[in-house]
């Protein structure tokens, strides 16, 4: 009978129609597969949180054989945990000395050991050894604002290091080797390749570097050769979109978690910038909710979260995904 | 038609699907946003402004729906300010900092141009706006807060109470001729517009301040205090003692009263003393001249805190009396700034001091020193020593014990360089006297200048000599014994011409300010020995003096001698020529003596001082009977002897030396040695003398004879022939393994030819050459192995002139049947080598 009446309208109508269906279909097919009412849930497993008198630490580094590096840096230091979350040592103390900090944010352990600071306050980047020797710096230099370093992302095999400035609002690029300034990416505004305060950086497999864009909420993509790929994210609160987006970390299969520190949420995207998923709360079988979750950092299958209002690196295990 | 339909079908999914897709490959490049979103721009921080709230009135899969308004909450604040746009993390969010989420105080009036929140809290949004202030020049300055804070000119609006400077209470705002330190502004101060314009953030920065009221520094260490007012600080920069009121330290015995603390007086956050202990410098309805606690009528803010000072309003001490003309250095007499300011002026000196590390005894000389008022009471050169910390001064080494009383139990104060009493301090005169109060068991005061202090007086702090005993509470067995001057010779004078009613037990012998050099002598010194120390005892110990009766002659121990030349060792005391106590020093009567403890062991309280005595007390330092424990000290070799054949004690107790002492009373060495006045030289001999070819075999045979103690031990033979020319060359070295010791015949000193005698092969003081050690107290026969010979047989001398034959040959020496010869002419016998 159906048939009959729609066989039977006119071309235009039919067109108009055949719309309608289909939209009411793909809105249908939404609410059926999405079991938080439309957002697929990654779980993760809450391991154990790792508490050192820290106070507001920002970011969070893992070394390839199991050592946990933080940033606390208020206190001017890096802590250093084993696998097990227990405290190791630490190096720093305030000051503008070599092995000195001044408010550091960001940080990255290459595959090679080494462990880059950005030492934000002293405008400079420091380079120490595994146990926290003093190697090296990179001293920033800008003719706009003093150099602001937030984070740094050392790839040996692809000899570089890249280094947020945030209140100049471009990416330094750094030859490994021998610390000289090869490119810098962006410029402030609000256009692709541009930034309004880039904050934390993070590799995928493909040596693509991830830059959050925290004002212009959203994670801006950037190949090898510099050239930019795509943007992930937006503004709003919706799936997909970002408030305060901090931190970015990318997994084994290329998928990019990005924390919004002020929704309090973790969310997962595929490297073409589509939306996939939000960490999910097993227990509660809704999205997990952090405590201004700023720097992160994924380890084969955990997930490390820096809550910085909550003193504290959250650690977990990426458990699976809801359909 | 059916086809065509499907066609269209597909045609619109794949339209909507591609509008719904939002991502695209690496490959295929997604344009940022083209233009900025001032609905965005606005909801960055009202957040309850986005699009899913404000317009589709919902929330969404990620967060709550948030209808409240949230622009100026701490969270909005922190997410930009926690570094990834502006790094206020130590600034603001790390530290103490203006309170919000709470309401103001009750009375405070907040201007309408702060808004509070919708439960009357204050928040950022309090004081801050993003929207900027007109009036301020400036964008810096202006763009967050809500009206002009020059010259903190906001913090004014709401904390008008705190304005006005002290003619209202308050610490002095505005411009100062005081100059704001650089160091206080590098820390965050800020000053006011114009030269040195004091203002509420010059003292308080309302963010990132760890400090308690946001200060920029700690008030509650007085840092903050001190910055500006550097010339109330108790130390110079170059680290030197002001002479004020100290100020961060904790108080000794001084309790600050609670109605003081009612009142707002703040302590340390150990209870130390601050400035603000004594200032209140806002709100302050009480003093506002200075902002004091409480107001000073001469001297009463002072007597606030230390009652125990109050005492010295009537003594000598107080000015009033004894100097009023008499003005500190702020030209000031006691009648116009009270009886504290002679001496003690808060924040400045009261009076010049002289240079040294005690501090609180240079403030006590600088009146007690010649050209000033107290220049009648001038501690002597020799007085008791002060800067001296008295638990470090006794060797644990050495017998001799100056302080006895433990470092906690000491009821006396000890004072640090900064004038605070300290148990790990020194000596100071403030230790002895207590400047304000005359004496120690009574309010009671003295104003008369002529009325001179007695040892009951003096502003001491416990009347000798139960002061004295404070700390020297082991020299206190004096009392009762021979050394007790008021049991023995109470009419005897010290040089100061007092009795032992009017200088105390201890002022007998000693005088503590004015004494003769060596330990403060009181007694006149008529002798030089040349070993002070030991002209002290012979000040009473001669023939004239008070103990003539125990006055030291010849033959006695000698003294003035150094053990380590003699090569001995010893813990009991030595001394310098000075007196002084010194490992390399010399023998002293106070070696063997403690002059204030008759028996060694116990400590007798009830009079002795009639007891005879004997080797077990008359002040020896250690008990030389039964066991002789103070000659062992220095002559460990000859203790062997104890609890051997030759130790009376064990085997004739009933004998007695020359001066008809038994064992028991003379000890094991004693029996055979006297050491004070014997009456003989030799060795100090204590017996007599028989018959023998040498003064060796003549003391030997006064026990080895037929009347002696040793008459079971009588060698029917003892001597060699004489003159054969024996020498000991190669043996005649003390301590070593062959030592074979020749003495000479009429003196007995050693000597390496002559004769042999009976302690050329005895060691009279050890049993068995072999060990080491005494005896055991019974009576052992004796073998060629031991019996006190310095070698087994088959080693004595006799082997080198005799050979293997040596052993006859002793016989021969001491058994008559072997000595046949003898009737028949002298024998040579063969000397084989």
């Amino acid at each position: 009978m159906r048939r009959i009446i729609i066989y039977n309208l006119p071309m235009v109508p039919r067109v108009i129609l055949a719309g309608i269906f289909s939209f009411i279909f793909l809105i249908l097919s939404a609410i059926v597969t999405d079991p938080a009412f439309g957002i697929r849930l990654t779980y993760v497993k809450h391991l154990f949180d790792i508490t050192h008198d820290f106070s507001q630490p920002s970011d969070v580094s893992v070394s390839k054989d199991g050592h946990i590096y933080v940033v606390d840096g208020v206190n001017n230091v890096i802590k250093v945990f084993n696998q097990s979350g227990k405290f190791v040592y630490s190096f720093g103390s305030k000051g503008p000395l070599n092995g000195q900090f001044k408010f550091p944010l960001g940080i990255d352990v290459s595959s090679s050991g080494k462990v880059y600071v950005a030492d934000s306050g002293n405008h400079r980047i420091q380079i120490f050894g595994p146990t926290g020797n003093y190697l090296n710096q990179i001293k920033l230099h800008s003719k706009i604002k003093p150099a602001d370093p937030t984070d740094v992302a050392a790839n040996e095999s692809l000899n570089r290091l890249y280094v947020a400035d945030n209140d100049n609002h471009y990416i330094l690029v750094y030859d490994l080797s021998n610390m000289q300034l090869l490119q810098t990416l962006g410029a402030p505004g609000i256009e692709e390749r541009e930034f309004r305060y880039p904050f934390q950086l993070a590799f995928d497999n493909h040596k693509y570097i991830y830059i959050t864009d925290v004002v212009n909420t959203r994670v801006q993509v950037f190949n090898p050769d510099g050239q930019f790929v795509t943007v992930i994210g937006g503004w709003g609160v919706e799936k997909g979109q970002f408030f305060r987006p901090k931190g970015v970390a990318v997994d084994k299969n290329n998928r990019v978690y990005v924390s919004d520190s002020y929704m309090g949420v973790i969310q997962v995207f595929k490297n073409n910038g589509e939306f996939y998923s939000a960490i999910g709360d097993p227990e509660k079988n809704s999205v997990k909710k952090f405590v201004t979750p700023a720097g992160l950092f994924i380890d084969n299958n955990l997930l490390f979260v820096v809550e910085m209002f909550a003193d504290k690196i959250s650690v977990y295990k990426i458990a699976g995904d809801t359909e | 038609m059916k086809i065509a339909n499907c066609i269209l079908s597909i045609f619109s999914l794949i339209i909507i699907s591609l509008l719904l897709q939002p991502g695209v490959s690496h490959a295929e490049q997604v344009q940022a946003p083209r233009n900025p979103d001032s609905a965005k721009e606005c909801a960055i921080c009202h957040y309850n402004w986005i699009d899913t709230f404000y317009i589709d009135g919902r929330g969404s899969d990620l967060v709550e729906y948030q209808t409240e308004r949230v622009a100026a909450k701490p969270e909005i604040c922190f997410s930009c300010h926690d570094g990834s746009v502006v790094d206020s993390r130590a600034r603001v969010y790390n530290d103490l900092r203006h309170k919000i989420n709470k309401p103001p105080p009750a009375h405070m009036n907040i201007p309408k141009i702060f808004p509070l929140d919708k439960d009357g809290n204050m928040q950022c949004s309090t004081c801050h706006t993003a929207h900027g202030v007109a009036s301020e020049m400036g964008i810096e300055k202006t763009i967050f807060i809500r009206a002009s804070n020059k010259d903190s000119g906001m913090c004014r609006m709401c904390h008008v109470d705190k304005d006005g400077g002290p003619k209202f209470g308050n610490h002095p705002v505005g411009p100062s001729e005081m100059k704001i330190p650089q160091q206080l502004v590098d820390n965050g101060a800020v000053v006011g517009e114009g030269k040195n314009n004091i203002i509420c953030e010059t003292c308080h920065t309302v963010h990132g301040s760890p400090n308690e009221s946001f200060l920029i520094e700690s008030a509650r260490n007085s840092r903050l205090c001190l910055e500006c007012h550097a010339d109330k600080n108790i130390f110079t920069p170059e680290g030197k003692r002001n002479h004020f009121h100290v100020i961060n330290a904790i108080p000794g015995k001084v309790k600050i009263p609670s109605d003081l603390i009612k009142k707002g007086a703040e302590l340390g956050p150990n209870g130390e003393i601050i400035c603000q202990t004594c200032h209140k410098i806002h709100n302050n309805n009480i003093e506002s001249n200075l902002l004091l606690i409480k107001k000073d009528e001469k001297s009463s803010l002072c007597l606030t805190c230390h009652t125990d000072k109050q005492y010295l309003a009537g003594t000598k001490h107080n000015l009033t009396h004894s100097a009023p003309e008499e003005k500190n250095l702020e030209g000031k007499t006691v009648k116009e700034a009270g009886i504290c300011s002679p001496c003690h002026l808060p924040h400045k000196e009261a009076r010049k001091a002289g240079d040294g590390s005690d501090f609180t005894t240079q403030l006590c000389l600088s009146c007690h020193s010649k050209g000033n008022i107290g220049e009648k009471v001038i501690p002597a050169d020799y007085k008791h020593p002060v800067d001296v910390n008295p638990f470090e001064i006794d060797d644990p080494d050495v017998l001799l014990t100056t302080i006895g009383v433990k470092k906690e139990d000491l009821q006396l104060p000890l004072f640090n360089k900064y004038g605070a009493m300290d148990i790990n301090g020194t000596v100071t005169c403030a230790t002895c006297h207590d400047p304000h109060r005359w004496r120690a068991d009574s309010t009671e005061g003295e104003t008369r200048q002529d009325v001179k202090g007695d040892y009951t007086t003096s502003f001491l702090r416990r009347p000798s000599p139960v002061l004295c005993n404070e700390c020297h509470n082991t020299k206190f067995s004096i009392a009762n014994s021979k050394h007790d001057i008021q049991k023995v010779a109470p009419e005897e004078k010290n040089y100061l011409d007092q009795t032992i009613t009017e200088s105390g037990l201890c002022g007998v012998c000693h005088i503590i300010h004015g004494g003769q050099e060596s330990y403060l002598w009181a007694r006149k010194i008529t002798t030089k020995s040349g070993l002070s120390v030991m002209d002290l005892c012979i000040s009473c110990h001669n023939d004239k003096g008070m103990a003539n009766k125990k006055v030291i002659k010849e033959h006695s121990h000698p003294v003035n001698i150094s053990p380590s030349e003699k090569h001995l060792s010893t813990t009991l005391p030595l001394f310098d020529k000075n007196g002084k106590v010194s490992k390399e020093g010399f023998m002293a009567c106070q070696t063997c003596h403690d002059p204030h403890r008759w028996d060694p062991i116990n400590i007798i309280k009830e009079e002795h001082f009639k007891v005879e005595g004997n080797s077990q007390n008359s002040f020896l330092r250690l008990e030389n009977s039964p066991s002789p424990k103070l000659c062992e000290n220095c002559h460990r070799d000859q203790a062997f002897v104890e609890k051997t054949d030759h130790d009376l004690l064990i085997t004739a107790p009933a004998e007695k030396n020359i001066i008809g002492q038994a064992p028991a009373e003379s000890g094991t060495c004693g029996v055979c040695h006297l050491v004070h006045n014997g009456k003989n030289k030799i060795k100090l001999w204590s017996q007599g003398f028989a018959d023998g070819s040498s003064i060796m075999d003549m003391m030997c045979n006064s026990c080895h004879s037929e009347h002696g103690a040793g008459k079971s031990k009588i060698p029917q033979i003892d001597t060699h022939p004489d003159n054969m020319l024996i020498t000991n060359a190669g043996r005649n070295v003390k301590g070593t393994p062959n030592y074979f010791p020749i003495f000479d015949k009429g003196t007995g000193s050693s000597t390496s030819v002559g004769n042999i005698s009976c302690p050329s092969c005895h060691a009279v003081h050890q049993w068995d050459p072999r060990f080491n050690v005494k005896g055991k107290g019974t009576n052992i026969e004796g073998t060629s192995n031991n019996s006190f010979l310095r070698h087994q047989t088959y080693d004595l001398l006799c082997v080198d002139c005799h050979g293997l034959d040596a052993l006859f040959r002793f016989k021969y020496y001491h058994d008559p049947e072997e000595r046949v010869e003898k009737t028949k002419g002298l024998f040579i016998p063969e000397i084989t080598w």
